[in-house]
């Protein structure tokens, strides 16, 4: 019996320590359960509350450190930070939203809004706001597309937190060793240009030295499709629009980069991210958002001066695509009020001026993009304000349609561009097929 | 321990299937006695109980409730609404679908009769050793205990463009190929990554049922004039039958499961080209179709019994 | 005589072969531990720098300054050894007797087991989650553990092995007159060391690297796992790979002792049954 004694011994010694573990988490967790007042209580300015508030940024999460300062200021609020990984929000999110247990608030995006949207999980911000931030117009303080971009017929689900919109990236030192003096501004420009940059560094034989950038997915082809007068769905979002001869046109151009003009570099997911091939002097030029500001900076520190920003090629007309993250309330939350506090709380000037320089993002709250932090002259881009470039893009980019399976639509438009740019199937080809697709996913809608 | 030899080698024969059958055999023959036969085994019930119920509780209630949400539009948030079997018409017909069998088929027959044959070569070699033996047993097992999503991480590394696969072939002249990147080689490359992760624990299964099999059946076959080809086959071979059940049904439900590998390396591209019906249904989980998805779990699910059966059918039909 | 030289070629091979394998075997894992020294801008770097210039511990030190690391590591250590504890007593038990136990609906319950290991996780993951939240579970320990002791894989693998255990042996103690418990503790188990060490080396490392429950059912970083924080390296905009790099050796070193501390019992298990000698 010598086995079933230590086996027990074992056992009781684990169950003792769970029990010590989770005696001192007992406080903390189920924060939601224990203290909520009845909706009717909330006036009382001294009840204590507790909000807990979701955070996908990662690392860089400009959030948490503004935490003490916030629960400083109202002393009756406490805020209770989740981080919650990147990869995985979306299935923490669907689980949450079906169990029923919602945090207050989270951080948001457009590509799963939409199908939350519809199912009415978020709150109506402008209710909740009395249409006013800090006492400043919501319209006032926010881009018009961004507000549009989260806006349905039940209202606003999020407010902008900070935005995404493309411009051209490039490196200024390349170009003039190539003997190019400006940037390209066309898409004729960018072949132009290209033929040019695009080299056989170490005479090997095989290039090293790419001109541009090609991800086969939607996001970076978007800004080629709205830039030829293109559109992914019709107006009334109830057809796919992108296999028009604009957008065949366009992602005609985008794989011919790669498949017959030979001067963009397909980045495919298993090289990771491309920052590495900004490293090492792989890619010249590329279209991407602010946030890569940061990216270079911090991992490329060596390449200071050499990286320049400029408007988003243009072909008929000016494109982009805007989209960026949002901060949402839940409608099951029992603190909205306390919610919206924090949310306001985090919009000042100088809290979202933060955004920029913890994860080196851009603010959605345009106040803050005016502050002189953002707006100084940055040596690592040739001295010059690269924020410029981006508020001019979302002040003229085009946002994505609100639709509940965006998630899906995009996904078959990503498929329909590798397929044309892996030379699986002519532009015309890859986007039949994928309307097709998004056309009986609209169907069901 | 002499006198165990004799009847330990009769039963050697016929060892392995009877179990399947047998207690079926009870329950038909005497079926009267039923109730008092689970009264008598009320101690075996005990064994098993607990397993049981938690079963019972965190898979089977769950499946079913699946089951009945596959012939819904559940989306998990609104009250599902019945639509029959649209949800089962519509995957059988899609064409992604169909890619994404092939693709589940391709991927579990070649990895597993990969994963298998080198297993089966390694521990006949490690069987062998005189020295070291531990050692390599133990170190060949050590790419199982690592996580498949540091492995996948690692090996994206390592088939990268420029990373250190061409790096080699390039230092023998060849030219660069994009291991996950064609759409005809990817999926060979995913196939190379989960045998050399898995290969330790067949490895280790087949070592232990090797290192079973009585040395006198060996002798015994020495006498009889048996070369190394021959008692390998008479006697080795038979030896692990049990093994190779044991590898071959866990491995086909192992491999139909795959998806770490895929959604670290490749998401399933280039092209679709390695997406797998996991994946798929992963996907559609996250678009919240969580209908569509179950009814896609319940096709993959039938198709996996079905495999099963015949493949319980195979192996311990020839024992009666 | 020219047996014995023959037999020496051949193993000579056999170790040549067997070594060869083993760099193989390795070289993504030491790549791995290379990495996690490495400078983040040194690690798409090629040709490839097997040293690096430095033995550098800040990406470890990052690791421990970015996530609560200390308090995941023990949840995880504390979880993975509950579940691996209970799951092998359950599985040898239940493994036994549906090797060598008859009862009524043998067949028919153990198809039940298999069946569940045939369904993936994303199928019955929603309604598991709205269950053990209808039990008041989420963010408790009990919820992180219980959902997680699948016991179909241990039973399949148990009793695979237990079928070639002689039942003269255990015929023997049923004529001394021993309970089934009793010979399930002096005879079976004893007998069966080695795919106890196998099951519960499987049970541990699928609860260490379980990333989808723990995520979903727990809240507070006093409940949160291993796999969850090194999730929280990989964010929308980049991947922290000298971080992730890192972390996984961290979380390796518990498993590589588990191993090495098992497959001693592991070894004996195999050499010291009653089948060989």
């Amino acid at each position: 019996m010598k086995h079933k004694r230590k086996m027990s011994i074992m056992l009781s010694s684990i169950l003792l320590s769970i029990a010590v573990l989770s005696g001192c988490s007992g406080g903390s967790s189920n924060s939601n359960a224990a203290d909520q007042p009845a909706a009717g209580e909330q006036k009382n300015e001294n009840e204590q509350v507790t909000i807990t508030i979701w955070d996908n940024y990662g690392a860089t999460t400009p959030i948490k450190p503004l935490i003490p300062k916030f629960e400083e200021e109202f002393p009756n609020i406490k805020v209770d930070f989740q981080e919650q990984p990147w990869d995985n929000f979306w299935d923490k999110m669907a689980a949450a939203a079906s169990g029923g247990e919602t945090p207050d608030i989270a951080t948001t995006g457009m590509m799963w809004n939409p199908k939350y949207t519809v199912f009415g999980l978020f709150a109506d911000l402008n209710g909740l706001s009395g249409g006013k931030v800090n006492g400043n117009d919501i319209n006032s303080v926010y881009s018009k597309g961004m507000i549009e971009a989260a806006t349905t017929e039940s209202g606003l689900f999020g407010v902008p937190y900070d935005f995404d919109a493309y411009s051209l990236y490039y490196r200024s030192d390349l170009l003039e060793e190539a003997g190019v003096t400006a940037a390209p501004k066309s898409w004729d420009e960018l072949v132009e240009v290209g033929k040019k940059l695009t080299k056989d560094t170490d005479g090997d034989g095989k290039t090293d030295q790419f001109a541009f950038l090609v991800m086969p997915d939607w996001y970076h082809y978007e800004p080629f499709l709205y830039a030829n007068g293109g559109k992914v769905l019709t107006d009334d979002n109830k057809k796919a629009a992108f296999n028009s001869p604009e957008g065949v046109e366009a992602l005609q151009f985008y794989s011919d980069l790669v498949n017959k003009h030979k001067i963009g570099v397909n980045w495919t997911p298993d090289r990771g991210s491309y920052v590495a091939g900004l490293k090492d002097g792989t890619i010249a030029m590329f279209q991407d958002g602010p946030y890569v500001m940061g990216l270079i900076k911090n991992s490329n520190p060596e390449q200071e001066g050499k990286w320049k920003i400029t408007d988003a090629l243009s072909n008929k007309q000016y494109g982009t695509h805007i989209g960026g993250t949002y901060l949402s309330i839940f409608e099951k939350s029992q603190h909205k009020e306390a919610a919206w506090k924090f949310i306001e709380f985090l919009s000042r000037e100088e809290n979202a001026v933060q955004i920029y320089k913890t994860s080196g993002a851009a603010p959605g709250y345009l106040p803050a993009l005016e502050s002189t932090e953002v707006n100084s002259p940055d040596p690592f881009f040739g001295n010059e304000v690269p924020m410029n470039v981006f508020k001019a893009a979302v002040e003229k980019g085009t946002p994505n349609p609100i639709v509940g399976s965006w998630q899906e639509i995009s996904q078959a438009i990503s498929d329909a561009v590798a397929k044309a740019v892996y030379n699986e199937a002519t532009p015309q080809e890859a986007l039949d097929e994928a309307a097709e697709i998004v056309n009986s996913i609209l169907a069901q809608e | 321990m002499g006198e165990l030899y004799l009847p330990l080698t009769e039963r050697m024969e016929n060892m392995s299937g009877h179990i399947t059958t047998e207690p079926d055999r009870i329950l038909v023959s005497r079926k009267p006695n039923i109730f008092r036969e689970m009264i008598r085994s009320k101690e075996a019930y005990g064994f098993i109980l607990i397993p049981l119920i938690l079963l019972i509780v965190f898979s089977l209630i769950p499946m079913l409730y699946g089951f009945f949400m596959s012939f819904t539009n559940w989306n998990g948030l609104q009250s599902p609404k019945y639509i029959g079997i649209e949800n089962y018409t519509n995957i059988l017909q899609s064409k992604d679908f169909h890619k994404a069998l092939m693709n589940t088929v391709k991927f579990s027959i070649v990895s597993l009769a990969a994963g298998m044959g080198v297993a089966l070569i390694l521990a006949l070699g490690i069987d062998k050793l005189t020295r070291l033996q531990n050692f390599f047993k133990v170190t060949y097992f050590i790419p199982v205990i690592t996580p498949m999503v540091v492995v996948s991480l690692v090996w994206s590394l390592i088939y990268n463009e420029k990373g250190l696969l061409n790096y080699f072939i390039g230092v023998m002249g060849i030219e660069p190929v994009g291991w996950l990147t064609d759409k005809k080689i990817a999926m060979y490359s995913i196939i190379f990554t989960s045998v050399w992760q898995g290969m330790g624990f067949s490895m280790i299964i087949f070592l232990a049922a090797l290192q079973k099999i009585p040395e006198h059946l060996y002798e015994a076959a020495k006498i009889d004039g048996a070369g190394g080809f021959k008692s390998f086959w008479n006697v080795t071979f038979p030896g692990l039958k049990d093994t190779f059940a044991f590898l071959l049904i866990y491995g086909v439900i192992g491999a139909f499961n795959v998806f770490d590998q895929i959604y670290v390396m490749t998401a399933g591209g280039p092209v679709k080209s390695t997406e797998t019906i996991v994946f798929q249904i992963f996907t559609n989980f996250r678009y919240l179709k969580l209908g569509y998805t179950s009814a896609l779990s319940y096709i993959f699910l039938f198709m996996l019994l079905i495999i099963s059966l015949i493949q319980f059918k195979l192996i311990y039909k020839k024992e009666e | 005589m020219g047996e014995f030289r023959k037999k020496k070629i051949q193993l000579f091979f056999i170790y040549l072969f067997l070594s060869a394998g083993l760099i193989l075997n390795l070289a993504p894992l030491a790549w791995m531990l290379s990495t996690s020294f490495k400078p983040g801008s040194e690690v798409f770097r090629f040709p490839p720098k097997w040293i690096p210039d430095s033995l550098e511990l800040v990406n470890y030190k990052k690791v421990f300054s970015m996530i609560p690391f200390e308090r995941y590591y023990l949840n995880s250590i504390l979880s993975a050894l509950l579940i691996t504890f209970i799951t092998v007593l359950l599985c040898m038990m239940a493994g036994y007797a549906f090797a060598k136990m008859k009862f009524p609906g043998r067949n028919i319950l153990f198809m039940f087991f298999l069946i569940t290991l045939m369904i993936p996780f994303q199928a019955t993951m929603i309604p598991l989650f709205r269950m053990v939240s209808s039990f008041g579970w989420i963010d408790t320990f009990q919820g992180l553990i219980i959902p997680q002791i699948s016991t179909a894989f241990g039973i399949f693998l148990v009793r695979q092995f237990m079928l070639s255990m002689p039942d003269a042996i255990l015929e023997a103690a049923q004529i001394d007159g021993c309970s089934e418990m009793r010979k399930f503790w002096h005879i079976v188990v004893p007998m069966n060391g080695s795919v106890m060490a196998t099951l519960a080396i499987f049970t541990f490392n699928t609860a260490w690297n379980n990333l989808l429950w723990p995520l979903l059912v727990t809240n507070s970083e006093k409940m949160r796992t291993l796999p969850v924080g090194m999730a929280l390296f990989k964010s929308s905009r980049d991947i922290d790979w000298t971080a992730i790099m890192a972390g996984s050796v961290m979380s390796l070193i518990p498993m590589i002792i588990l191993f090495l501390l098992m497959q001693k019992q592991f070894i004996r298990g195999i050499t010291a049954g009653a089948v060989k000698e």
